[in-house]
């Protein structure tokens, strides 16, 4: 595996439920404190080719992170799993197997619980999921684990604390629902800011 | 480093060939995000703040030992 190009770009594939709010947060102040820049699917507006901007988004980026600890039944409604998730993990895997080189995206994939993606996966054997407990500290150390080759990595005690600005930060500025577009910017904007100043 | 200090962590890093280039930076990602100017207003005012209450804020004991001397005097 390696980079597919030069970009600090990180796609991210995680849950838009409120219960998962700390992951999305984390994920953000992660990155950024790691000197990567967050994408997700909430930059590409809703219309017809969606399919196709979400391949080339995903295309786009080196690197890709997919949480799947909301792999579950829902509680109302038709009982069906939310499969948003691993379909944009199927497309990351396409776009890593479309190209054997150099120039490969790389995707790897986070959970809560250890076994749970042999489970309800089979067909990824052989690439472990990164363990986060469910927790924002996990999250971060998950990502000091994931980009541990990156060089001049900071601290998780930084991590931390750029973590707790931007939740205070999503506290004090922003509404009720943070997986708008509108947030994520504000949040991805605030987080770069944070960390400049 | 984290990795070889926790049992259940076989997944493997994302391997790094390159050094990824430096991010764009917050005015870059404003534009690009087509943040609006007062977005932009309340981003910098909120890290200025965060900044200047880090610098101003005293720890536990500077706090106590302050109010030990003013109960002297």
């Amino acid at each position: 595996l390696a980079v597919a190009k030069r970009s600090a770009d990180v796609f991210l594939n995680i849950p838009f439920a409120d219960s998962h709010e700390f992951l999305y947060i984390a994920l953000i102040a992660g990155l950024v404190a790691l000197r990567l820049n967050p994408r997700c699917v909430l930059e590409i507006p809703p219309q017809q080719s969606r399919l196709q901007r979400l391949y080339q988004l995903i295309a786009s980026c080196p690197y890709s992170i997919h949480d799947l600890s909301y792999v579950r039944l829902s509680r109302t409604g038709h009982r069906v799993p939310r499969f948003n998730m691993p379909f944009e993990l199927g497309i990351a895997v396409a776009v890593a197997l479309s190209k054997e080189s150099a120039e490969a995206h790389q995707f790897r994939i986070f959970e809560a619980r250890p076994y749970r993606v042999q489970q309800s996966l089979s067909d990824l054997l052989g690439h472990d999921a990164y363990i986060h407990r469910g927790c924002a500290d996990g999250v971060l150390e998950s990502l000091l684990d994931v980009f541990s080759d990156l060089p001049e990595a900071p601290e998780l005690v930084e991590m931390r604390r750029l973590c707790r600005d931007l939740r205070r930060f999503r506290r004090e500025r922003l509404g009720n629902n943070v997986f708008t577009p509108r947030a994520f910017s504000n949040l991805v904007v605030a987080a770069r800011k944070l960390v400049e100043t | 480093m984290l990795r070889f200090l926790r049992k259940d962590m076989p997944a493997k890093p994302f391997r790094i060939v390159e050094t990824p280039p430096e991010p764009p930076s917050a005015d870059e990602l404003a534009r690009t995000h087509h943040l609006s100017q007062r977005e932009k207003a309340t981003i910098t005012k909120f890290a200025i703040s965060v900044r200047s209450s880090k610098g101003s804020r005293k720890s536990a004991g500077a706090v106590r030992f302050k109010r030990a001397a003013a109960r002297k005097k």
